[in-house]
């Protein structure tokens, strides 16, 4: 779909949707650029290395890997 | 062989004497045919061991190499750290693997962790003695 054919259904998009969209768009750069949300680092900021546990859980799949690397 | 190693507790800062002690284990970490001679922390508060930055690229690893990114917590969060498989010689035991975050931050300490340090070594602590002990993992 082309920019100019969205553009005029966006138009038709309620004010709180057009907020949505917005979000939406932002969100979806961020993603594409591999940037983390500022209030998602805030989240992961307030989590210690006590509680690290998806790092813990990609360490255990690096280890797996190695080990399947290394034994076949 | 021995089964067990005891270790005294390192002191940090000499002014503030046994107050300042805290357990690291000196161990040999190796990759691919390079090897660094390092005091790791043995800390039970860290889900995971974490590798500094240096530390890494002193072994040779290459950082754009590794493909999975560990989303670390803490102080570290700031910091993209990625994981790292090292083989480690403590004492006399047999080598180990062990997996870590290799963090980008060059102030992080060497954290030996429970994944997976803690997974493959028994760590007695005499806190009043300023010591522990270790042993391997009994397969």
């Amino acid at each position: 779909m082309l920019l100019t054919e969205l553009i005029p259904l966006v138009k038709e998009l309620s004010h709180t949707d057009k907020l949505l969209l917005i979000h939406f768009l932002a969100a979806e750069l961020l993603k594409e650029s591999s940037l983390v949300p500022l209030d998602a680092e805030d989240k992961v900021a307030s989590l210690g290395l006590y509680d690290s546990f998806e790092a813990a859980a990609v360490l255990a799949k690096a280890l797996a890997e190695e080990k399947a690397a290394t034994h076949g | 062989m021995v089964d067990k190693v005891r270790f005294a507790f390192t002191e940090v800062n000499p002014e503030l004497g046994a107050l300042s002690t805290l357990p690291y284990l000196p161990l040999i970490l190796s990759y691919q045919n390079r090897s660094v001679s390092i005091l790791g922390l043995l800390d039970t508060g860290s889900s995971v061991n974490v590798l500094p930055y240096e530390i890494g690229l002193r072994l040779g690893a290459v950082w754009e190499r590794q493909r999975l990114s560990v989303p670390l917590g803490g102080n570290l969060a700031r910091f993209e750290a990625k994981a790292l498989v090292l083989m480690a010689n403590v004492e006399q035991f047999p080598t180990v693997e062990l997996a870590f975050a290799w963090t980008r931050d060059r102030n992080a300490p060497l954290i030996l962790g429970h994944m997976n340090f803690f997974l493959a070594f028994d760590v007695c602590f005499y806190r009043s003695e300023l010591a522990f002990e270790i042993s391997p993992k009994i397969a």
